[in-house]
């Protein structure tokens, strides 16, 4: 129970349940947004951050529970318009923005002003330059609202996002990672603007990972895990390494699970002055057979892009990545972050699916199905694939037994070297465990595996090697027996000058 | 093997209708007239399967119409230039090939949306068909093809022997080999064919190839039945093409179809024109009703849909978009024949072949006489 009492003007959410299928993402959760206010709401992926928000919002109704609003209880808002009209006004990560329209545009665009009675009137841009740049001053940002969104950096991206949400009159703000991608400068003007807000008498929620903004910032912070309530405590008098303790959690991981791998295994992919897009190299590393390599890092510090560019799947600028196969081609293989549009092909059967990628042959002439089907069907029973039938379309599966076939199509297709991105991302307890359990099989069978994971939890634990990325750096390189809590204390911006980087 | 209820409506309304013919006239389940129905069937059939296979990859070929003349209206004039029927086939075939490919590079190597692309290919084919037979029709073919487009193998028209042919091929192609898996994959979905290895941009480019030369089939059935070079065959034909494959139940967004399902949308609308042909209904009055038929089973799927994906959204499965929107209303829209010169009910249609007064049927079937050029 958190929150204190409830002020009349205060933003109350009460017991929150909130299910997917089996999954509960929320489980009874109640937090209270005092206006005037920031207030942080941390807690480690999947604690169901996101799931709180889109309640906020008004994109999802809660199973049960009620938003207090005004002295006004009411079962969640029906639509973001209704969360709109209460005054409650959400920017979510990686806003919706229209590039081809203009700041002054974007910011209206709810209501564009118009100028005329009724059917017969027209829009009034003079009137939407002029409120445009009202809330842009008032915000303090520094951007033309004429300019066409399209020419815009990322941090002005988001400002103007915030600004759309505010040009309205807003009594609480809630903003979804707002400085995730985002430099520390960039991150700085977005919380100016978040205390004007504040200043103006409304409200503030900030989801973030970045603990040290937290304690700059915020008045408040609230940490979720598990969809409940975990601690709620003043920010002001809490520190970075309290608050690392209450995101860090408990979960058994992949040591736990299979062990941890032996060292001294050949190296089977190297890269040398690698060096792209989206962080700073040179960086050089190895990944050695029979090894998880997890790559950490927070959101926007360059970690995505640099497991991308290590598995071919981006280009890189600079660099090379030397793979020790005789076969370079057809030895790596990737699980991308995101299941539905990188992974899998929704219509077709899970057989086909885990056949897909071991495909040779001419293209005219038959498949010999009969070796694929059979190797596949060895695999998914290894891997622990829960289906009526192999052969029912792979969308009928659960997130976790998509993800397991997933890994098994480059299990069929017998790769040396595989990227994962989020191997666990949106899967519960069991089936995280059922994912852990198939990357073990595969370091066991002497392959290497490079696991980006923006979880500290699951960098520790899964990886024998945990490389960890921060603001667009390679920071550390830390053996595998390192704590979720030195992961991410290395992670997390404000700390790493305490420490070089490790010899790998 | 799960029965897909939301692809029920097409099957079961063909075989009610056959029913329902059967026992309303007695001319429908004669010899001759299944005969007639299946020829009637054979060149939106090969054509269709052709396109299945390009919309499974996720993408459109609205040229095959063009193509089917182009590639006739080639034959036909080898043939007659060369007077051997065989050098006339591999020209159309090659034809074929040749335009496919460069669709495909078009597609697949400039990364040009299909849509837009094949609309360019569209009126190209055209203009090529109209320049090579010098914008009249190519007659004084050589006379064993007239005993081809008549003859029969057991009894079976060639042309209906074309159709069954093609029918196993893109089957073949699209069930069978690992072409036609990596379609679907495309189709389903680009980028994880690409992270899964897939060389996207060639899958793509081999499907307008197999379509180019199943347009180059139908041209070559439609010269050897109509025994001249019709530049201005085919018009609407990938429309209909399009339509048929989605009244089967192919995706507009690619990953899914079956050519046997192409081959049921073909029959039904085949069906349709022929019993409205034998209850002599009008040819106007046939297209409104065939219109009406689309957007009715467009419907009813769309619904039926939305119902599952209700129901299925309980149980936390995603289901893709709702498809069936474009296709079939439009491919009927856009076919007034009354737009064009040298079509239209008063026209005479030759009798041979055709049921009498099926305007769009015979349309498609590039059964007009061309007017000469002034």
């Amino acid at each position: 129970m958190t929150g204190g009492p409830a002020r009349e003007d205060a933003l109350a959410l009460r017991g929150i349940v909130k299910s997917y299928g089996s999954t509960r993402a929320l489980r009874g959760v109640d937090l209270t947004l005092q206006p005037g206010a920031i207030q942080a709401l941390i807690g480690p992926n999947g604690s169901g951050k996101s799931t709180l928000v889109k309640c906020l919002a008004g994109d999802l109704r809660p199973d049960r529970g009620e938003v207090l609003l005004g002295g006004v209880g009411r079962p969640g808002f029906a639509s973001p318009t209704q969360a709109r009209s209460a005054g409650v006004s959400v920017v979510h990560q990686d806003p919706e923005c229209f590039e081809e329209l203009s700041v002054a545009d974007n910011i209206v665009i709810a209501r564009p002003p118009r100028r005329g009675v009724g059917p017969w009137s027209v829009r009034d841009r003079a009137a939407t330059v002029a409120v445009a740049s009202r809330v842009l001053r008032r915000v303090g940002a520094d951007i033309d609202p004429r300019e066409r969104l399209r020419n815009l950096s990322l941090a002005d991206r988001t400002l103007v996002a915030i600004c759309r949400a505010i040009v309205e009159d807003v009594r609480f703000l809630v903003l979804d990672e707002p400085t995730a991608a985002l430099g520390r400068d960039d991150a700085e003007r977005v919380y100016r603007v978040c205390h004007a807000v504040r200043e103006a008498g409304a409200g503030v929620l900030v989801v973030t990972h970045r603990l040290h903004e937290v304690v700059t910032h915020a008045s408040r912070v609230t940490a979720l895990r598990d969809g409940a309530i975990h601690a709620d405590l003043s920010a002001e008098s809490s520190s970075v390494e309290e608050l690392v303790g209450l995101v860090a959690d408990a979960r058994s991981g992949r040591k736990e699970v299979v062990g941890v791998s032996p060292r001294d295994r050949a190296v089977v992919v190297s890269t040398h002055e690698l060096d792209g897009d989206g962080y700073e190299g040179p960086v050089d590393v190895q990944l050695r057979a029979g090894e998880v390599t997890t790559v950490a890092g927070l959101p926007g510090s360059g970690a995505n892009h640099f497991v991308r560019q290590l598995c071919g799947v981006a280009a890189r600028a600079r660099g090379e990545v030397r793979i020790s196969h005789p076969d370079a081609q057809g030895a790596m293989g990737f699980v991308g972050e995101s299941r539905r549009d990188e992974g899998v092909f929704p219509d077709m059967s899970v057989l086909d699916n885990m056949v897909i990628a071991a495909i040779d042959g001419p293209s005219w002439l038959p498949i010999r199905r009969r070796r694929l089907d059979a190797r596949a069907r060895q695999v998914a029973e290894q891997l622990g694939i829960v289906t009526a039938s192999l052969d029912a379309p792979i969308s009928s599966l659960s997130g976790g037994n998509q993800q397991k076939a997933l890994i098994g199509r480059w299990v069929v297709a017998d790769i040396s070297v595989l990227g994962l991105e989020e191997p666990t991302n949106g899967l519960d307890v069991g089936a995280r465990e059922d994912v852990y359990r198939a990357v073990g099989d595969l370091v066991g069978a002497n392959k290497a595996v490079v696991a980006r994971c923006t979880d500290e939890q699951e960098a520790a634990q899964l990886g024998d090697v945990i490389l960890v990325f921060t603001e667009g750096r390679l920071v550390a390189s830390l053996p595998g027996d390192a704590t979720p809590g030195a992961v991410l204390e290395v992670s997390t911006p404000i700390v790493t000058h305490r420490r070089g980087m490790n010899e790998s | 093997m799960r029965v897909r209820v939301e692809h029920a409506f097409v099957p079961v309304t063909l075989l009610v209708l056959i029913v329902a013919l059967s026992i309303t006239t007695d001319t429908f389940l004669t010899t001759r007239n299944i005969t007639n129905v299946l020829t009637q069937m054979a060149i939106l059939g090969i054509v269709a399967f052709g396109v299945t296979i390009v919309m499974v990859g996720g993408a459109f070929d609205l040229s095959i119409g063009s193509q089917t003349a182009l590639h006739g209206v080639v034959s036909a004039v080898v043939m007659v230039e060369t007077g051997s029927i065989w050098l006339g086939v591999g020209a159309a075939l090659l034809s074929g090939l040749t335009f496919g490919l460069v669709n495909g590079l078009i597609v697949g190597g400039l990364a040009i949306n299909p849509f837009i692309a094949t609309l360019g290919t569209l009126v190209l084919a055209r203009g090529l068909a109209l320049t090579v037979s010098d914008g009249k029709v190519v007659s004084g073919l050589p006379a064993g093809l007239a005993e081809f487009g008549r003859g029969d193998l057991f009894g079976l028209p060639w042309t209906v022997v074309l159709l069954i042919g093609c029918f196993l091929v893109a089957s073949y192609i699209l069930h069978v080999t690992p072409l036609g898996l990596r379609l679907f994959a495309v189709g389903g979905s680009a980028k994880a064919a690409r992270l899964a290895g897939i060389k996207v941009s060639r899958v793509q480019m081999a499907a307008f190839m197999v379509s180019g030369l199943f347009a180059a089939v139908a041209g070559l059935a439609l010269t050897a039945r109509v025994r001249s070079g019709q530049p201005l065959s085919g018009e609407l034909l990938e429309l209909y093409a399009i339509a048929a494959a989605v009244l089967g139940g192919t995706s507009l967004y690619g990953g899914r179809g079956a050519v046997w399902r192409t081959a049921v949308g073909v029959a039904l609308i085949t069906v349709i024109q022929n019993g409205l042909n034998l209850l002599n209904v009008a040819s106007e009055l046939q297209m409104i009703v065939i219109g009406t038929v689309f957007i009715v089973a467009a419907l009813s799927e769309t619904l039926q849909d939305r119902g599952l994906r209700f129901t299925r959204r309980k149980v936390g499965v995603v289901t893709g978009p709702s498809e069936l929107v474009l296709a079939p209303d439009r491919g009927l829209r856009d076919s007034d024949p009354d737009d064009r010169p040298g079509t239209g009910p008063e026209r005479v249609t030759p009798a041979d072949d055709c049921a009498p007064g099926s305007g769009a049927a015979a349309h498609e079937l590039g059964q007009e006489p061309v007017q000469p050029r002034k």
